[in-house]
């Protein structure tokens, strides 16, 4: 095999893949990238065994053939090639396997000599057929964005550590918890899918999707056997799903729709409060206070070794008064996800869940539902 | 009269776990004793004043004692005797005030600021305290006053047995340019070595050293090094009833026999689980860091620990992670002697509660089992996988 790159399109391949590729494993092979050269196409490839990711890399291929090499190294070597060349031409980067699975890669004045694997023990990582579904890459990494904080990192509830992703003719959903908040973020749209989807994606993997498809475009997503894949047109991405049964999320989030307090407040303004009085409250757990008054809102904090902090806000109050604590980091991670100008809560009483939305949206597309602390 | 702004007190009794012993056999009184372990490869842990004559001291073998003084008594230690014996010091004490820090077993500070004018003199206080520790148990202690911790630890030292002194501030200098340095509670051999080294061999010469010089060789520590050597010690003695914030809840348990079996040692590190749950509950904390840590039968002792990246609350919870640690280890080598389970990166506040059902239940389940527990006694309500323990015929011989 021998192959030429640009050093741009090498690097930019590699800082994806090289990612997933294992750090520590008992399989050598699985900290390998594979590059595998058709007549046609140049692919890298990584996996963990529970993530996967292909690449298709621009290139010349002067001859056709595969390897594996360290993946690391190779990310590594891209990075710290030399960025121009003395013609000021785009630096190119030559690749080519010798006898015994041996690898060379020149570029300009340098030369590295790798040993590879053969590519015979690496695990085949399976192809998107022709049933998928399409979503744009922005929407999508949105509305994990949006969701991605409220994952579980409990080891013990294995089936709260990912993304609940659910599909149907007009709505793309994602849901996540970790028991004590959730987020749903939902997507109102035709002819989605003709079929019903539920599943769980686990956190690697969606934190791997925002990096993968940062490209404007369209993202194809399949299902295979106990897998998931989203694929562009250069980048694929192989997850396993995390097996079990999500909780039923819908009995937690409607009940709190009806609460009758409600408070409406300016997203920026409250996130800058909440961030100014919780720095006076326990680092460990940082409980705050929310107290209404009328039309004022007050939030506190306070530990018996650092002292009090309390700040009043302006906001818009229906219903009854509250009294109610929250662990202030909780707050803060929705209130960021906010991006409408005013935020919406809704409460019931000092003990039950709480409802957090945009407060200007005529329809639904992120709720959050924070469970207070005791106060 | 006691002009200092605080009069601090440092008790320490004399040849304590000797004297306890001395004190319930009549016939070992007034006789050279030793306490010392169990078994021949055992040392000294205290000897008596009579002992101490043929030059045994604390940490000698009993090969070594026995040959400077062949008739001494030897007494293998009770410890359960001196601890009950220490509590009850500890109840005489906190009957002269609230300020009163158990240091050791046998050595306490005491602040009498607020109580000593109400004496003629610092002696008849000092004198009645120690009258009364004499009368209900029959042991004497030596007593010093001073102006802080440090001077009265030194005070306690300078007459033993049954010695009283007291140190006035106007005369803490004067002792101070006697003083050789490494007798400053706080400076042992290597620090003195150094500080001779340096040229500075009487407490007062640390106190007149350049900061910078003493910077330069220890850091921080040079600053507190200084202001020792001025006699000059902050420290409070917090009320009995304070206590330091715990910084890991732990409990051990030896297992009545040595076991491989998996089911039994599950079992007992539920159990352990449900005890550490329990007074973590108490403290109103919640924990970051488990450690199990297991002991094989030939006493190769070895902990794990795991972190996680939240606050663990239930037993539930806790015991999960004990398993994750536990599959970890891998096979088990040897049958395990003890077990223990330790909690640590402990956070309090509120109770955080749960949006889903079986996660609140499991937390309110926890609370009730304290409750009960709490009111009825430890174990009154148990997980039934524990109960594997006491079914098992070889605990029943136990």
């Amino acid at each position: 095999m021998e192959l030429i790159f640009e050093r741009e399109d090498l690097l930019e391949a590699m800082q994806v893949v090289g990612n997933i590729a294992a750090s520590r494993n008992t399989l050598p092979i699985l900290a390998n990238v594979l590059i595998r050269a058709t007549e046609e196409h140049i692919q890298l490839a990584a996996t963990d065994l529970e993530v996967g990711v292909k690449s298709l890399v621009e290139g010349e291929i002067k001859e056709p053939g595969s390897i594996t090499i360290p993946a690391r190294k190779l990310a590594d070597i891209a990075r710290e090639l030399p960025v121009s060349s003395a013609s000021g031409d785009p630096v190119k980067v030559s690749l080519k396997t010798s006898a015994s699975d041996r690898v060379e890669i020149e570029c300009e004045n340098a030369r590295f000599r790798m040993v590879g694997l053969s590519d015979e023990e690496f695990p085949p990582l399976p192809e998107i057929g022709d049933e998928f579904i399409s979503l744009e890459s922005d929407l999508m990494n949105n509305m994990i964005q949006k969701t991605v904080f409220a994952v579980s990192t409990e080891e013990t509830r294995h089936f709260l550590n990912g993304i609940y992703l659910s599909i149907n003719s007009d709505t793309v959903k994602m849901v996540a918890t970790d028991g004590k908040r959730l987020a749903v973020a939902i997507n109102k749209e035709d002819g989605v899918s003709d079929k019903e989807i539920g599943v769980i994606i686990p956190t690697k993997a969606v934190n791997n999707v925002l990096r993968t498809f940062t490209e404007d475009g369209e993202v194809k997503v399949a299902l295979l056997e106990n897998q998931i894949a989203f694929a562009s047109e250069k980048m694929t991405l192989i997850s396993r799903l995390i097996e079990g049964d999500y909780p039923d999320t819908e009995a937690v989030m409607s009940p709190t729709m009806s609460n009758e307090i409600k408070v409406t407040a300016n997203t920026d303004h409250l996130l800058s409060v909440v961030r100014r009085v919780s720095l006076l409250a326990n680092p460990k757990t940082p409980s705050i206070r929310m107290e209404t008054n009328e039309s004022e809102l007050s939030i506190s904090a306070s530990t018996p070794e650092l002292g009090e902090a309390k700040e009043q806000i302006q906001v818009d109050h229906e219903g009854g008064s509250i009294e109610i604590a929250f662990n202030a980091r909780y707050v803060l991670d929705v209130l960021r996800n906010i991006e409408s100008e005013k935020v919406l809560f809704k409460f019931r009483d000092s003990l039950s869940p709480v409802l957090v939305m945009p407060s200007d949206e005529t329809e639904v597309t992120y709720m959050c539902v924070i469970m207070p602390m005791r106060l | 009269m006691w002009h200092s702004s605080r009069a601090i007190l440092h008790l320490d009794m004399d040849a304590y776990f000797a004297s306890v012993e001395q004190v319930s056999n009549p016939f070992i009184r007034g006789k050279p004793v030793i306490i010392t372990g169990v078994g021949e490869r055992t040392i000294v842990v205290t000897a008596s004043y009579n002992a101490r004559k043929y030059g045994i001291k604390t940490g000698m073998t009993v090969y070594q004692a026995k040959r400077l003084c062949p008739g001494v008594i030897r007494v293998p230690d009770n410890l359960e005797k001196y601890v009950y014996t220490t509590l009850k010091i500890r109840e005489i004490l906190i009957g002269f005030t609230d300020r009163v820090k158990m240091y050791s077993i046998d050595k306490f500070f005491m602040d009498l600021t607020r109580k000593i004018k109400k004496y003629n003199t610092p002696e008849d206080m000092l004198k009645e305290i120690k009258l009364r520790i004499k009368r209900e148990t029959k042991l004497k202690c030596s007593c010093g006053l001073a102006p802080n911790k440090l001077l009265a630890k030194l005070g306690s030292n300078m007459e033993k047995p049954d010695g009283l002194v007291i140190i006035y501030p106007e005369k803490v200098m004067d002792i101070l340019k006697k003083l050789p340095v490494d007798k400053l509670h706080g400076i042992g051999k290597s620090t003195g070595i150094r500080l001779r080294q340096m040229g500075i061999a009487k407490a007062s010469d640390l106190g007149n050293a350049p900061p910078d010089l003493l910077k330069s060789h220890f850091g921080f520590s040079g600053h507190i090094l200084r202001l020792m050597g001025n006699g000059i010690d902050n420290s409070k003695v917090p009320c009995y009833w304070e206590h330091r914030k715990e910084k890991s809840i732990g409990h051990y348990h030896t297992l009545p026999f040595d076991t491989l079996d998996m089911d039994l040692i599950k079992a007992c590190i539920l159990m352990l689980c449900l005890r550490v749950t329990t007074r973590m509950r108490d403290k109103k904390r919640s924990a970051k860091t488990v450690a199990l840590t297991v002991r094989y039968s030939d006493f190769t002792t070895f902990s794990r620990r795991k972190t996680v990246g939240y606050f663990m609350e239930t037993m539930q919870g806790i015991y999960n992670i004990c398993l994750k640690i536990l599959e970890s280890i891998g096979e088990l080598t040897k049958p395990v002697r003890l077990l223990g389970v330790t909690l640590s990166g402990l956070a309090e506040g509120g109770r955080q509660l749960y949006l889903l059902d079986d996660l609140e239940k499991e937390s309110r389940l926890n609370k009730a089992i304290s409750e009960i527990n709490d009111k009825f006694g430890d174990f009154t309500i148990k997980p039934a996988s524990i109960l594997i323990m006491s079914a098992d015929k070889r605990f029943k011989n136990n």
